[in-house]
């Protein structure tokens, strides 16, 4: 399960129907997030567009303004590319990436995992372990599913051309 | 590209102080990027070899921060916005602001 590296730089990947559709979940998500309007004192859009000058509010705002629609732009094509992707048939439950959308899978997942790990606000390397929390605790299931899509991820990392 | 007359009517010495300072731009140290994705995204939007791309990442995750390129403004808003595109933390400075 997850990637493995192909042919001619390709990238391989292979997933279990569930996994699949957790992952479409997700990226429609993020798709609604980008689409949002007043969405800019999100946390998640914060972490997503930060500011490109650290002590000069004017010239960030001037960044923003020029650069934003390119950058969200940037974002949605990636989440759809990704998502065309899942839609296609895989051949023996394996589906062959070529290097420009293993490209977009990248990017896509870190944008999924800066959205769950800003929402889960991760601070630091010393994080709870999903499996020392109350069965009940809710933030049990979403750490799970974090640490799946950083496993996901950096398989892709190193199977990348 | 339409703001050449605006570079035209700027006052000398403003774009010669400018010019003569490059600008920079850094990636910040976040807990939530891969180690491994981050050395692959200065290898992949710089074409940095892998030694190099290893060493800032390194740099980042152990300093906090690295200056991972330099340049005119213009160029390290571009790849501020590059940076920003695959989910990294950066921001661009004058050389020796930062």
């Amino acid at each position: 399960m997850g990637f493995g590296r192909g042919d001619h730089g390709t990238v391989l990947l292979q997933l279990d129907v569930d996994e699949q559709q957790l992952l479409t979940n997700l990226l429609y998500s993020v798709l609604e997030l980008l689409a949002e309007q007043d969405a800019a004192a999100d946390p998640v859009v914060q972490r997503w567009f930060p500011d490109a000058y650290r002590d000069d509010p004017a010239a960030a705002a001037e960044f923003r303004r020029t650069r934003a629609g390119e950058l969200t732009q940037h974002k949605r094509a990636t989440a759809v590319t990704v998502l065309e992707s899942l839609d296609r048939p895989a051949e023996d439950g394996v589906r062959t990436l070529s290097s420009d959308v293993a490209v977009a899978w990248v990017a896509a997942l870190n944008d999924i995992r800066l959205a769950l790990g800003t929402r889960l606000e991760l601070t630091g390397e010393d994080r709870t372990d999903p499996e020392d929390l109350a069965e009940d605790d809710p933030r049990r299931p979403a750490l799970a599913l974090y640490d799946w899509l950083t496993w996901l991820q950096e398989t892709l990392v190193g199977s990348m051309p | 590209v339409t703001t050449a007359p605006a570079e035209l009517q700027r006052p000398d010495v403003d774009e010669a102080t400018e010019t003569a300072a490059p600008w920079v731009t850094i990636v910040w140290d976040d807990p939530i990027n891969l180690m491994s994705y981050v050395a692959w995204v200065f290898r992949r939007h710089f074409g940095y070899p892998e030694e190099k791309s290893l060493r800032l990442m390194l740099q980042v995750h152990e300093e906090g921060k690295a200056v991972v390129s330099a340049g005119t403004r213009e160029e390290m808003e571009r790849d501020v916005a590059a940076m920003h595109g695959y989910g990294l933390w950066a921001t661009l400075a004058r050389d020796g602001d930062d």
